[in-house]
């Protein structure tokens, strides 16, 4: 009996899981069996009763997001093909716990399946395994379903050296003893920014009601943390809506924060950023912590 | 990089644009008509900055635009009493003239990028019509369309040739920084005393200070430093060069992003 291994591509990122195998041939000399197995995720949102509002005071602050998706849709689809009859074995196995297994009996030619597991998000890697066996022997991949921070902490990083009314925030993404490192903390626009009480129709400058890019990107360092997230009207639009007499003035934006698992993306909690001008100061809000300075 | 210019006769018609503006009264802003007519009706102090902003949500196309110089007092509305919280009235707030205006295309309009210069052309025929300040002209560089300011009223309340500040030549130190930095020295060496001040406006902040550029420039267009500049953050991203009123006035470059064509 000849055993033969064709190909074996294993990628493991949990996200999407993909694997080509050409395992053990049992039952025939010349006829190789594929398997190839896809694992994808999906969200759910929670109901919208679980909101809860994130607080904090002081030089940090721990936000939170009860609107943050609570499951994660995981799954391996598995195909094979062989010019025999044969049988298999499949089941999905995450952080030891066996989903969804089956068993097929007398198939041939191709087959494809679909074996899925709704798994509570977790801030914490879990490993996960797809394995099949049958006439054709065992194989198996394995991956990761990355963790989803529960919230982040905020502290005031100084005043931008570029731009000295702006704001730099830093971020921690928790809880601590989570390992993000080198993920993608991504920010974006969900809408419902505004209005900005500093601007008026026909003013040079352009309302600023969101935060203006569509997913700025920051790569998650050493202690999981990220930043600076730059919040403030720039000091021309400062000195400009105090010349035209429109301090004290203010706006604020919702800022949605995601983090990237795999090749899509989950979030893991929405803030409120702000930003004013006094008649002498600016100050800058991240997720309910606030700092202002004298100006110029 | 190629540049094409379409030059659009200028011509101020106030009572046919007022005929226009009669004729489309009913019509709903952005509304899809029946017809298949998609109908832009904008009221602003800018009204073809606001419907050209319109056309770049709705086609995803990158269209940037340029204030003409507002210098006839008609040009210009005093709006102290309303924006100033102080009622410091000593200190007037003037803002560009504009008010309502409709354009009207065809859905198939803009299709491809010759369509999109027709559309465009168009747009600024119907504009000049309506008599709101500035005469303006299209520029395209590749895929992305400018419009800019070709002519308008001098103090005197006539017309007067205009040259788009981004056209000017500028040289700028080769080294590596922020595009952010790089937006700063670009409207510093636009900047002219005695003429226009430009400063970096509404931006995307994050986006511009992690991305980093290296060079600089040499008698090099404003406008081909701005758009490589804006190229290297690999974004859709449109710039609004918007001016106060005044023979010297200030002005501020702001860059907003550019969503992708609406699917209906």
């Amino acid at each position: 009996m000849k055993r033969r291994r064709r190909q074996a591509l294993v990628g493991f990122s949990l996200v999407v899981l993909t694997f080509l195998l050409a395992p053990a041939i049992a039952s025939a000399q010349t006829q190789d069996v594929t398997l190839s197995s896809n694992i994808s995720n999906q969200t759910q949102q929670p109901a919208k009763e679980d909101t809860a509002e994130a607080s904090a005071a002081g030089v940090s602050s721990e936000s939170a997001n009860a609107l943050a998706p609570t499951t994660i849709d995981t799954g391996c689809t598995w195909t094979a093909s062989c010019d025999c009859f044969y049988s298999a074995d499949v089941r999905l196995t995450i952080d030891g716990v066996t989903y969804d297994p089956r068993h097929y009996e007398g198939l041939q030619g191709s087959f494809s399946t679909t074996l899925t597991a709704t798994v509570p998000v977790s801030a914490f890697d879990r490993p996960v395994e797809c394995v099949a066996s049958g006439d054709f022997g065992i194989d198996s991949a394995r991956g990761t379903l990355q963790g989803v921070p529960t919230g982040e902490t905020t502290s005031f990083g100084g005043w931008w050296t570029s731009d000295t009314t702006v704001a730099r925030w830093n971020q921690t993404l928790l809880p601590t003893s989570g390992n993000y490192i080198n993920r993608h903390a991504i920010e974006q626009d969900p809408g419902g920014g505004g209005p900005d009480f500093c601007h008026f129709p026909g003013s040079m400058f352009d309302p600023f009601v969101t935060i203006m890019g569509p997913s700025d990107t920051w790569i998650v360092a050493p202690g999981n943390t990220w930043g600076p997230d730059l919040v403030g009207y720039t000091n021309e639009a400062v000195s400009y809506y105090r010349n035209h007499g429109k301090a004290p003035c203010d706006t604020r934006f919702p800022q949605r924060m995601v983090i990237d698992l795999g090749q899509t993306t989950i979030e893991y909690v929405t803030n409120e950023l702000a930003a004013g001008i006094t008649i002498i100061s600016v100050w800058s809000r991240r997720a309910g912590i606030e700092e202002e300075r004298v100006w110029p | 990089m190629r540049a094409q210019q379409l030059v659009i006769r200028r011509g101020v018609h106030i009572l046919a644009a007022l005929a226009l503006l009669v004729a489309f009264a009913g019509a709903a802003s952005g509304a899809l008509q029946q017809d298949e007519m998609v109908t832009i009706h904008v009221s602003d102090p800018r009204p073809l900055a606001s419907a050209i902003k319109e056309l770049e949500n709705r086609n995803g196309w990158v269209i940037t635009y340029e204030d003409p110089p507002y210098l006839y007092t008609i040009d210009s509305e005093d709006v102290t009493l309303a924006v100033r919280k102080d009622f410091d009235l000593t200190k007037k707030v003037l803002v560009p003239r504009g008010g309502p205006f409709i354009f009207r295309y065809p859905v198939h309009a803009g299709a491809d990028a010759r369509d999109a210069s027709a559309l465009l052309g168009r747009l600024l025929e119907e504009y000049h019509l309506t008599g709101y300040p500035g005469v303006f002209r299209l520029i395209r560089t590749e895929s992305v369309f400018h419009i800019v300011p070709s002519e308008s009223r001098n103090t005197l309340g006539q017309f007067e040739p205009r040259v788009s500040l981004l056209s000017a030549s500028i040289s700028i130190a080769d080294r590596e920084r922020t595009a952010f930095d790089m937006l700063e020295a670009i409207t510093a060496a636009v900047s002219r005393p005695g003429s226009a001040t430009i400063v970096v406006g509404t931006h995307p902040t994050n986006l511009l200070a992690q991305v980093r550029v290296q060079g600089g420039a040499k008698n090099e267009m404003a406008r081909t430093v701005l758009l490589r500049t804006l190229e290297a953050t690999h974004r859709k991203l449109s710039w609004r060069l918007l001016c106060g009123p005044g023979p010297t006035p200030a002005c501020a470059l702001n860059v907003h992003f550019v969503r992708n064509r609406i699917e209906r």
